[in-house]
């Protein structure tokens, strides 16, 4: 991602009048490069871990559903707020989000059947369950690898673009979309571990007290005092303020990513509301980090 | 509908896309109309044993007919009829809900000789 900006020059004249015509068999091949990268790259430690392996077969058929719902609308979203020019139509993003997903499902079945996690002869019910937990988290990859990894510059104009068209809510839920995504792509890699559970457990009030300082310095420094790339120029008048607004908001969106990925993965079942919000917190410090910088780097 | 220009590449990636999705979510949705919520219905079948060094080596299949997946199986075998009768036991780490999983116990006698009675004890809710 760090590369756009280098990388952007080269590029400026080949991709500057693409959007308007049919691309070449090697630009699409190149996209395509670049989707199953980032899938890879976001998702590898999740197609090497044993609980989601597992998640696979343990939850029911309606929870899968119900991720694939949540899945295919962050996908939406992400599509609409950066991955695509900003005047697609709903149908174009649509169109995108469905092929995303089906690289997703290509690729985790591909990857698991290397491994030796799926074989021709297990039962449908299994596969299926496998390669759907696996593919919403390479989707979502194959999603942010296919716009960020590429060094195009349209890509950086139409940025700014988005910026002065969205009016204040719009570019509020957008930004509240891309902490979505970055909040599930790094809270997702240890959120079905046993460790997590392990943690909340053994932590008291001050360890988890202290979690949340953290999760909070860690925002509130990404977002605001670090210069991370895509961070705006703040206004140093803009205050304190501002600063509370941003970091609360960014947690709280942490907290919920969370609590639903934790919930989708059974551990909420029959457990005491301190420990689920035990769980909670102590998932929320790598989800709030997911969070920030996927406000700042995912866009 | 201008921007909605794809090569053919592009098209057949989402056709395929489109025929998966809506197949996996498809079975998905039927098989969640389908399935009764009914516990894990565990049996056992034991296939013939063989002998290897000292040991006999008998193959068992753990099946799951049930909506839910049983975790941590404990399997028991007993073979009667030698002399003396042997108990032998296995466990499973899971037995995905409509699979099947293979393991194998070991009897110092021949079970050709005797008879196999085989048991699940007991399992966990994963």
């Amino acid at each position: 991602m760090a590369h756009s900006a280098s990388m952007s020059s080269r590029q400026a004249s080949a991709d500057a009048d693409s959007s308007t015509h049919h691309p070449t068999l090697i630009e699409s091949l190149k996209e395509y490069a670049r989707g199953i990268a980032g899938g890879l790259l976001f998702s590898l430690p999740l197609l090497y871990t044993m609980e989601i392996w597992w998640a696979g077969f343990i939850a029911g058929p309606w929870r899968l559903c119900i991720l694939f719902g949540v899945t295919f609308a962050l996908l939406l979203g992400y599509n609409r707020f950066v991955g695509l020019h900003n005047d697609a139509t709903l149908l174009e993003i649509a169109v995108d989000s469905i092929e995303e997903m089906g690289i997703g499902l290509l690729l985790s079945m591909a990857i698991l059947w290397m491994l030796g996690r799926i074989t021709p002869r297990m039962p449908l019910q299994e596969i299926v369950g496998k390669t759907v937990v696996e593919a919403m988290n390479v989707a979502i990859g194959v999603s942010v690898g296919t716009a960020q990894l590429g060094g195009q510059s349209h890509h950086e104009g139409q940025q700014q673009d988005n910026a002065g068209s969205l009016s204040d809510n719009k570019a509020l839920f957008a930004q509240l979309v891309l902490a979505l995504c970055g909040a599930v792509l790094i809270a997702a890699n240890v959120a079905p571990t046993e460790e997590i559970v392990l943690i909340a457990v053994e932590s008291n009030a001050w360890h988890l007290l202290m979690m949340s300082g953290v999760s909070l310095v860690l925002s509130a420094m990404i977002l605001f005092y670090s210069d991370f790339t895509g961070a705006p120029k703040r206004d140093p008048d803009s205050g304190f303020s501002t600063v509370l607004r941003g970091t609360a908001i960014t947690y709280g969106i942490a907290l919920l990513a969370s609590a639903a990925i934790l919930w989708f993965f059974g551990r909420f079942t029959g457990t005491a509301f301190g420990v689920a919000l035990a769980e909670t917190i102590v998932l929320g410090v790598p989800a709030v980090l997911g969070a920030s910088a996927g406000r700042l780097l995912l866009q | 509908m201008k921007n909605l220009e794809k090569n053919w590449l592009e098209w057949s990636v989402f056709g395929i896309s489109a025929l998966l999705v809506l197949g996996m979510l498809g079975y998905l949705v039927y098989n969640g109309a389908t399935s009764t919520s009914s516990p894990p219905l565990l049996s056992v079948s034991v296939g013939q044993g063989e002998q290897h060094g000292a040991q006999y080596l008998v193959p068992i299949t753990v099946s799951n007919a049930g909506s839910q997946t049983a975790e941590a199986v404990q399997v028991t075998l007993t073979l009667t009829g030698t002399q003396p009768s042997e108990v032998s036991s296995v466990q499973l780490n899971y037995v995905p809900r409509g699979s099947q999983r293979q393991a194998w116990v070991t009897f110092h006698s021949d079970p050709h000789s005797g008879s196999i009675e085989a048991r699940i004890e007991g399992f966990a809710q994963p």
